[in-house]
């Protein structure tokens, strides 16, 4: 991981507005955060915090109403930024009609790239997603987790810098999903820089390194993972060859020692990150508002 | 020599709008006629965008290129003050007498000629200001992905199975000849009529389905996230639909096409074939008359359709017996009619019977042709000298000739007069700035009127002879479905553009609509400038519920003076809307060219494809500008 920015965005806000240009809802507010080159960064939040917005507004799909965003040094607004992005959505919205040949190839001329480069990548990728035996097949006739793979796929097609995926494992069996959670592992290994979002906090918790949690348009935590789910009120023994008893609860170390034990950790105890998620989001309504600090290193205050 | 030859079909073109010239089309009338309608509404947008917040970026521009925008702004003033002008005096109505002539061709600001030329520039600086983004959008643009976004839109229909749709229209190639009827002089008419007239519903309904509905879909279905989140310009798919829907529409065009003929020239029986399977080449000059209550128009025989006029017989008047006569001027004459031994001349009048006259026998006609060299003292003497000279020996050294014996014809057929291609000779030679040719038509019997239009009358420049053509026959034919194909064009560009803001349902109906009313642009103008008849839409809607007739005038009462003065503001709306719309009818009058076995003109057919061109162009820019500003997603 390296400390250039491949995502920033400044005070990015987004407003939507109703025909008569009234504000109907605030969508996301000023939005302060950064992704890091060859890092998994992922957006948390409950239904409509904000998170799909973020991601529209990164791609150009929405404009900002205020602040600014940058995805590899270029403004959102500009078309020539998507040339080192790979997008996968929720939903699969490929075009149905056609096969998985014809997918790829449709979206590699769309990056105009040459007929043989596209074929050549094309069944690269194909085989890469465990395609081959279904890649005539039109897709109306594939599953979705078939269908998420066709789309991983074509979001791979132009060999992205930045790949953002959406509800990457969603409706996928645990098979599918534990296969799409190791390949987008393979792409941090491969220098990619990966932002996800996810309802399946166990995935996140599992490959990204770094997350925002956002609810009702703010950000209410953002930082390394390891950081974030440090419990700084309590602290973890990790022993091992032992039985645990009354007596060593007394006087932990002279007893492990006593014991003729091995002291293998020692520090602050983790909470699972589903845990940790309800209680900001349970924070979040009890004091609505933006509480965040935008330094990645810092550690929340609560 | 009687040269009268009575067998052809019904053959004529009504032509109520003259044929176009590409000096026409690219004069400097039509420069400025463009300039000024474009440019008005291009300096329209410019200001309203300038004005709710566009000045910000124009400022945040830097160096040249703010300059250049500032000074084509500053440019487009005269033009955009006249646009404020024109929409002032939309209500100008209101304030005028009731009786104040509008018209649509008229401009809605008086204005002295000479200011239409800087007028003009300034609305080329409005369309360059508006243009501007899009041209610098221009080298951006990749071939290959606006093809394959086409390919794209090509297999989407294809895979869908819209082409279904046609099938429909191979039933009538396949039982059509049931409900047809076999009468020869209207065999073939008929069945390109019925040929062209199911293409065209089909083929535009289609065409307009497949544009209205391909990017709304794509919107409601998300699919165009995956394609605007790829180095895409917004434009290139807006091409790439248009290029994807038209290839296809070309497809069926030409498959349908091909079949039509096909069943066309094997259906058609060998009669209609041979008198109606050709495309002929027709030398029209220009119609005057003499001794007529109007020299354009002639005599009024109270017909409602005012397409011809008229010339009676002989009639005595204070100075003697006095001869109306048609007149067709031809300016010049193509030199290879000069070269053949015999040019057939047809014609098709219309004869208005005062008396009944008498069964079966036709309407003697005068009919007489001079060259420029015509002197009518020399000929009378060359006659005397030497009374045995033949009509071609007249001709050629005379420039004179007049068909042996007398020339009667019939309602509802072309007759045919063959002329000594040495009268053409003739003709070519003398002074240029004379007309080569005319011809005189005079109605010889006194209780009949002759009626005919410019279109009536032609010189055969094929070969009159040649009996069924049927390559020249197929090759008019495809010339009409190009026409077919400019109007398919106009339809599917006008509807995707719409489709870029606008959901299927409702982008389907205003491309109609818009359609519809290019249709009937001619009663619109009708309307704009009053004539007609009883009133505008508010006065008729009176009427009906009056159940009062539309020639009996309103009674004076307030409530009629204020639908009147509303007519009026609706009149002008729809004046100013008029010049908007597209020209489809002359687009959809080819076919009465192939039916009634006329060549269409290529130089009309070229300026109605550089018309249907220039009218799509502010629609594409429209496009550009509402797909750019689009945001494809909304909230979630």
């Amino acid at each position: 991981m390296s400390n250039v920015k491949v995502v920033e965005t400044r005070k990015l806000t987004k407003i939507f507005l109703d025909f008569w240009g009234r504000k109907k809802k605030t969508a996301l507010r000023a939005l302060d955060i950064h992704v890091d080159e060859g890092e998994i960064f992922g957006l948390l939040g409950p239904n409509g915090s904000g998170k799909t917005t973020t991601i529209k507004l990164l791609l150009g799909l929405l404009y900002p109403s205020e602040g600014e965003a940058f995805v590899l040094g270029k403004p959102t607004t500009d078309v020539k930024k998507n040339e080192y992005i790979g997008y996968l959505p929720e939903e699969s919205y490929l075009y149905r009609f056609l096969n998985a040949e014809e997918t790829l190839d449709f979206y590699g001329r769309l990056f105009d790239i040459e007929p043989r480069v596209r074929r050549k990548r094309a069944a690269e990728l194909i085989e890469r997603v465990g395609l081959e035996r279904d890649k005539k097949r039109q897709l109306r006739e594939y599953s979705k987790g078939m269908r998420q793979r066709i789309g991983l796929a074509q979001a791979l097609i132009n060999n992205p810098k930045l790949v953002i995926l959406d509800e990457p494992t969603s409706g996928l069996d645990p098979l599918g999903a534990y296969w799409m959670k190791d390949l987008i592992r393979s792409l941090r290994n491969e220098g990619k820089t990966v932002i996800m979002c996810s309802h399946r906090l166990e995935d996140v918790q599992d490959i990204c390194d770094r997350i925002a949690i956002l609810h009702e348009g703010d950000l209410q935590a953002y930082g390394k993972v390891s950081t974030l789910l440090q419990d700084a009120d309590r602290l973890e023994l990790r022993a091992s060859n032992i039985r645990l008893s009354e007596n060593l609860k007394r006087d932990l170390e002279a007893v492990i020692k006593a014991h003729g034990g091995t002291l293998d950790a020692f520090g602050h105890p983790t909470t699972t990150l589903e845990d940790y998620f309800l209680k900001v989001v349970a924070e979040s309504k009890a004091r609505p508002g933006r509480r965040f600090l935008a330094d990645d290193t810092a550690v929340q205050s609560r | 020599m009687n040269s009268m030859n009575l067998n052809l079909p019904w053959a004529a073109l009504s032509l109520e709008r003259d044929p176009l010239e590409l000096f026409q089309v690219l004069s400097v009338g039509s420069t400025l006629f463009y300039l000024l309608t474009v440019g008005g509404l291009a300096s329209l947008c410019a200001f309203l965008w300038f004005l709710s917040g566009g000045f910000r970026k124009v400022f945040a521009l830097k160096g040249l290129s703010r300059l250049a925008v500032l000074l084509l702004l500053a440019l487009s003033i005269p033009i955009f003050l006249l646009d404020i002008a024109s929409i002032v005096a939309l209500f100008r109505p209101l304030f005028l007498p009731a009786d104040a002539v509008i018209s649509a061709n008229a401009p809605l600001v008086p204005r002295p000629g000479w200011a239409d030329f800087p007028l003009a520039l300034s609305g080329l600086a409005a369309i360059l200001l508006v243009s501007a983004p899009f041209v610098a959008n221009l080298p951006r643009l990749s071939l290959r992905r606006i093809l394959a976004i086409a390919n794209l839109s090509f297999k989407e229909a294809i895979r869908k199975r819209v082409l279904y749709a046609f099938t429909g229209l191979l039933l009538i190639v396949l039982f059509g000849s049931w409900f047809i009827p076999s009468k020869p002089t209207d065999e073939l008419r008929t069945y390109v009529s019925v040929v062209f007239y199911a293409m065209t519903v089909v083929l535009i309904l289609v065409g307009a389905l497949l544009a209205a509905s391909g990017l709304p879909a794509d919107i409601r279905t998300q699919s165009l996230f995956l394609i605007v989140t790829k180095p895409v310009e917004r434009v290139e798919i807006l091409l790439g639909r248009l290029i994807g829907t038209m290839a296809l529409m070309t497809l069926v065009l030409v498959v349908l096409t091909s079949a039509g003929l096909m069943y066309i020239i094997r259906g058609v029986s060998p009669d209609a074939a041979e008198e109606s399977l050709k495309a002929r080449l027709p030398l029209f000059g220009f119609l005057e008359f003499k001794n007529t209550s109007s020299a354009a128009k002639g005599d009024n025989v109270g017909r409602e359709w005012e397409y011809r006029g008229y010339i009676s017989g002989p009639t005595q008047s204070a100075t003697g017996v006095v001869s109306p006569e048609a007149l067709w001027v031809y300016p010049t004459v193509p030199s290879v009619l000069a070269t053949r031994d015999k040019v057939q001349a047809e014609f098709t009048f219309d004869i208005y019977r005062t008396t009944k006259g008498f069964e079966n026998r036709g309407v003697g006609i005068g009919l007489a042709m001079t060259t420029r060299n015509h002197d009518p003292e020399a000929m009378r003497r060359a006659r005397e000298k030497d009374p045995s000279l033949s009509p071609e020996q007249i001709a050629s050294d005379h420039g004179y000739f007049q068909p042996a014996g007398s020339v009667t014809f019939f309602d509802y057929a072309t007759g045919s007069v063959d002329i000594p291609g040495a009268l053409f000779a003739n003709a070519l030679k003398g002074d240029p700035k004379l007309p080569a040719l005319t011809v005189r038509v005079t109605c010889k019997e006194s209780t009949q009127y002759v009626g005919m239009a410019r279109y009536d009358f032609y010189f055969r420049q094929d070969d009159a002879r040649a009996g069924a053509q049927p390559v020249r026959f197929a090759a008019n034919f495809f010339l009409a479905s190009f026409a077919l194909w400019l109007r398919l064009l106009l339809v599917i560009s006008v509807t995707l553009v719409l489709s870029t803001e606008l959901s299927t349902v409702i982008s389907l109906l205003m491309g109609m609509v818009l359609m519809m009313l290019a249709h009937v642009q001619e009663f619109v103008i009708e309307l704009v400038e009053g004539k007609s008849a009883g009133g505008g839409p508010l006065e008729n809607i009176k009427r009906l519920i009056d159940n009062s007739v539309a020639a009996k005038p309103l009674e004076d009462t307030a409530l009629n003076t204020l639908i009147q003065q509303s007519d009026k503001v609706v009149r002008e709306v729809l004046g100013a809307l008029a010049r908007f719309l597209p020209e489809v009818d002359r687009l959809s009058y080819y076919p009465e060219y192939v039916g009634n076995g006329f060549a269409i003109g290529g130089a009309d057919l070229a300026c109605n494809a550089i018309l249907t061109i220039f009218y799509i162009l502010p629609w594409l820019l429209l496009g550009f500008y509402l797909l750019r500003w689009r945001e494809v997603a909304g909230p979630t």
